[in-house]
């Protein structure tokens, strides 16, 4: 009885609170107004104009985004029946994002009028991808959230690759993509506006369509809603939704999740009640936060990107209500995908094959170079390039392993193809402990930096496993939890940036994987880690081949589900640390690696878990080498070519597939 | 002797019952399965059949009671002594993970190796006996992903025989499978008991499969076992109406003369 009268009366507080924050920032306005200029009328007048094309456009488009996440999250949710489904898990907001910086960036050949267009084709594109994904594997749900995942971060990558080789744009880009709410003018409102009213008035319309969705597609058949229409148009209205908050202020993180789950928390469990009260939760969340920063009495925080700042509330939140969520059942276990090949194929010829392209690999790396005259062959060792080239060649190879061997592990400790070491979140937590090193000292030196980066892995495995223990590392749990500790370290990593602080090229060179700067010491420390994670995994293979059938049947056949989950979580954490300190948190070549390997005919998990470490280093030093000759003398960062290759050939592979299954 | 021997060579249930938010699943229940029997679980859905599969292989715990296994608390067991002994099959066949039926069946020696040791001769012995008396030895370096469903319900078993020396249990293992292939895939349990002394408890989705493949019937409703005794006692007019709530009658099968149960 309590709680139904506590929830509501916590919804009310924090509207009264945000209203009294807009009174109170609306008198500050005047105050500010008189503080400048000593003359009343010309006050006033300053004031007015503050007030007319500065606050009150802002406040309106904190209300309008916030309620446009609000809806777009509880319909991709209620849609596609899949509680983690957001514009920002399904990478719609980073599509967006992508069409917009390339706008940008081309803008003195073609301009373009209307920036939300952009947005929205680029939004449209980057769901067309997770569909395509998603319809390959038969849209379960869990292998949808890893898909977007994966996509969200590639096509970040691209933009973030973009913004490096155009530098001169670089801090307005970031300070627009860590979603600042400045307005100058009401064209955002009216963008916003335009997109949110016949959404809601085509949602109420289909509102009881939407209802039976979530009744599951046979329910709806039988009940005459014609999802072929019904569900495609509301999908669409979500990703339009989300388009025109990234082209208004840019992609704001975790309001779009939380909305609908808040709201459900403070007691808007029917669906029609979430339906109104989602929008509602968004638009209150993302005001309040803008208005307290707004409200704060330092200019610094003043200037912070509220959607930045809203993630990194919002994430622990999440975090807090876990328990309090419905439990989030994914449907977990994922067929792998069959290989075409004769299962007795000769695992020993596989393995020559692979050793003789990793050896191909490092060979053309060590010796092959573009100088001003072209390629190049030879150590040159009279010039000391096989002194720079050793140890970012060693570094790359040793980062692959690592990242090939934790994919594996974590591909089968979640069961599914689609799983990637990067969702677990400690990559970011790298990111963030170089970043606090960076902002605590000035002149921090390489092993200062290098401390500072095992720590932030440190904390974050900590979490993972403090967290994830509560339900024996179920794959869902960690995926939240993965979930919920990256959008905190993204929004940290872009806070610092969006300061505007000197040290941005170094950190965004980091982020994207450049190793320039891997010492010999760095790079064979990591191939000690890679190898011993390696060592400890390979007698656990019959554990990664029991692990997949799940927790009943592995608990059957004897095996300590919890204790053997959280070893895997262990080594993939250390292996991915160890990796994020050369390449850089995100790289995806965890996800490629074990899947390539698959692709060759290694099914067993020893067999899986070589492959995938030999072909992970093929691939990160084949990335490193592309990315010092390709453009050379500049250089471009081996993490983000490993990523934009990755993608390519997941791509490649998936196209033809749904051709194939339907003819099946 | 014949108590003593019973709780020697089986399961002992007393009071054993299951309590979840709140709601009772499983009413306390006293109960004795023996090996070399085969026990069929069958009552309307939601009745608790799962949960007690589930309390029987520690997967929960029950919330009162306690459950004995060959004299002993099943809390008392190593996780992997007690898969040497008792091996489950949840409704829900798991994904095969690109294994063949021989692999697969290999694995299910676990708990007789552990994660580091390697094969020894016991075991490829068991491997080949389980693989023989299910009848997959064409089939076995198949990939068991590529299998159809009662080819995959049998490698399954197949698994369960290498792995467990005195009991199956088995969640509706016939439910998704087509009359032909559950009448194989019974043969095969058949077999397999006869062959080796196995104890099977399964759960059963028809009453009258469940009759004419079983030594005995548990009957469960809302959680409480309701009737318990051979297949003529429980398939009579009276135990089916009230176990399903609606009117149901029985007649004799015209060859075997086994009692078949139909919805009056």
């Amino acid at each position: 009885m309590q709680r139904n009268i506590l929830r509501p009366a916590t919804a009310g507080v924090a509207i009264l609170v945000t209203i009294a924050l807009v009174a109170f920032n609306i008198d500050r306005i005047g105050q500010e107004a008189i503080g400048q200029m000593p003359d009343a009328t010309v006050a006033r007048d300053l004031s007015d104009l503050l007030l007319h094309y500065a606050f009150l456009p802002r406040l309106a488009v904190s209300l309008l985004a916030g309620a446009s996440l609000g809806l777009a999250g509880v319909l991709f949710q209620q849609v596609l029946q899949n509680p983690l489904a957001a514009p920002d898990t399904l990478a719609v907001s980073s599509g967006a994002q992508l069409a917009l910086v390339i706008g940008v960036l081309m803008t003195p050949v073609f301009k373009a009028e209307h920036p939300v267009f952009l947005a929205m084709a680029g939004a449209f594109v980057a769901w067309g991808l997770i569909a395509l994904l998603g319809t390959r594997r038969r849209s379960s749900t869990l292998t949808l959230i890893l898909a977007g995942f994966i996509a969200s971060f590639a096509l970040g990558a691209v933009a973030s690759l973009l913004v490096l080789l155009n530098q001169e744009y670089m801090t307005s880009l970031l300070i627009w993509g860590a979603g600042s709410l400045v307005q100058t003018d009401w064209e955002g409102v009216w963008t916003l506006g335009i997109c949110l009213l016949p959404a809601i008035a085509i949602v109420a319309v289909l509102g009881r369509s939407l209802l039976i969705i979530g009744l599951g597609d046979q329910a709806a058949g039988n009940l005459g809603v014609s999802l072929r229409f019904a569900k495609p148009l509301l999908l669409a209205l979500a990703v339009l939704l989300s388009a025109s908050v990234v082209a208004v202020v840019g992609v704001i993180g975790f309001v779009g999740l939380a909305a609908p789950h808040l709201a459900r928390v403070l007691g808007a469990n029917a669906f029609k009640s979430r339906l109104i009260a989602s929008p509602l939760a968004g638009a209150a969340i993302f005001t309040l936060v803008d208005q307290v920063l707004q409200a704060a009495p330092m200019e610094e925080v003043n200037a912070l990107p509220t959607g930045a700042v809203t993630a990194l509330i919002g994430a622990p939140v999440l975090i807090l209500l876990l328990r309090q969520l419905p439990v989030v059942v994914l449907e977990g276990v994922e067929p792998a995908p069959l290989t075409a090949r004769a299962p007795d194929r000769r695992l020993g010829s596989v393995f020559a094959v692979l050793a003789a392209l990793l050896f191909a690999t490092l060979a053309v790396a060590l010796l092959v170079g573009r100088g001003p005259d072209g390629f190049y062959f030879g150590t040159a060792f009279d010039t000391g390039s096989i002194d720079w080239r050793l140890p970012r060649v060693v570094g790359s190879a040793a980062a692959g392993l690592a990242l090939g061997v934790a994919g594996c592990l974590v591909q089968r400790l979640f069961a599914n193809p689609m799983a990637s070491p990067e969702i677990l979140g400690i990559g970011g937590g790298v990111a963030v402990g170089l970043v606090v090193v960076l902002l605590i000292s000035a002149q921090a030196g390489a092993s200062l930096q290098f401390g500072g980066a095992l720590a932030g892995a440190a904390v974050v495995t900590a979490l993972v496993v403090i967290l994830g223990g509560h339900r024996g590392f179920s794959p869902e749990r960690l995926l939240l939890i993965g979930i919920a500790i990256t959008a905190l370290l993204n929004a940290t990593t872009l806070l610092f940036l969006a300061l505007g602080d000197p040290r941005i090229g170094q950190v965004l060179a980091w982020l994207s994987g450049s190793t320039y700067r891997v010492t010999p010491g760095l790079a064979f420390s990591v191939l000690g880690v890679a190898l011993a994670v390696m060592a400890c995994a390979m007698p656990l293979s019959r554990w990664l081949e029991i692990l997949p059938f799940g927790p009943e049947v592995a608990t059957s056949m004897g095996l300590p589900v919890a204790f053997a989950r959280l070893v895997v979580v262990a080594l993939t954490a250390m292996a991915t640390a160890a990796a994020a300190l050369i390449i850089g948190p995100m790289s995806f070549v965890g996800l490629l690696a074990p899947h390539l390997a698959a692709q060759t005919g290694l099914r067993r998990a020893w067999a899986q878990l070589c492959g995938a470490a030999v072909v992970g280093s093929a691939l990160v030093v084949f990335a490193d080498w592309i990315g010092r000759v390709i453009f050379a003398p500049t250089e471009l960062p081996a993490g983000l070519l490993a990523v934009l290759i990755g993608a390519s050939i997941v791509a490649l592979a998936s196209l033809p597939t749904p051709l194939r299954s339907r003819m099946e | 002797m014949n108590g003593a021997e019973k709780l020697q060579t089986g399961f002992a249930l007393s009071g054993a019952g299951l309590v979840l938010g709140g709601r009772c699943i499983v009413s306390p229940l006293d109960l004795d399965l023996r090996s070399n029997r085969i026990y069929g679980l069958i009552g309307p859905n939601g009745s608790g059949k799962s949960s007690l599969l589930r309390m029987m292989t520690r997967q929960v715990a029950p919330s009162s009671g306690h459950i004995r296994y060959r004299g002993e608390v099943l809390q008392g067991w190593t996780s992997r002594a007690f898969a040497r002994e008792v091996a489950y099959l949840p409704q829900q066949l798991p994904a095969g993970q690109q294994l063949t039926v021989g692999e697969l069946v290999a694995l299910g020696r676990y708990p007789w190796h552990g994660p580091f040791r390697r094969l020894s001769a016991d075991d490829r012995d068991s491997v080949a006996e389980a693989i023989s008396i299910t009848g997959l030895g064409e089939l076995e370096s198949r990939l068991v992903d590529t299998l159809s469903g009662g080819e995959r319900q049998r490698a399954w078993v197949a698994m369960m025989v290498a792995q467990a020396g005195r009991f199956l249990i088995l969640d509706e293992p016939t439910s998704a499978l087509d009359i032909g292939h559950q009448a194989q895939l019974l043969e095969v349990l058949h077999e397999v008991t006869a062959a080796r002394g196995l104890g099977i408890v399964m759960a059963f989705h028809d009453i009258n499969i469940a009759a004419s493949f079983c030594d005995e019937v548990l009957a469960m409703r809302d959680g409480v076992l309701v009737a318990m005794g051979a297949p003529a006692e429980i398939v009579t007019d009276d135990v089916l109406s009230a176990l399903y709530g609606v009117p149901m009658r029985t007649m004799p099968h015209p060859e075997t003369q086994r009692p078949i149960g139909f919805i009056r």
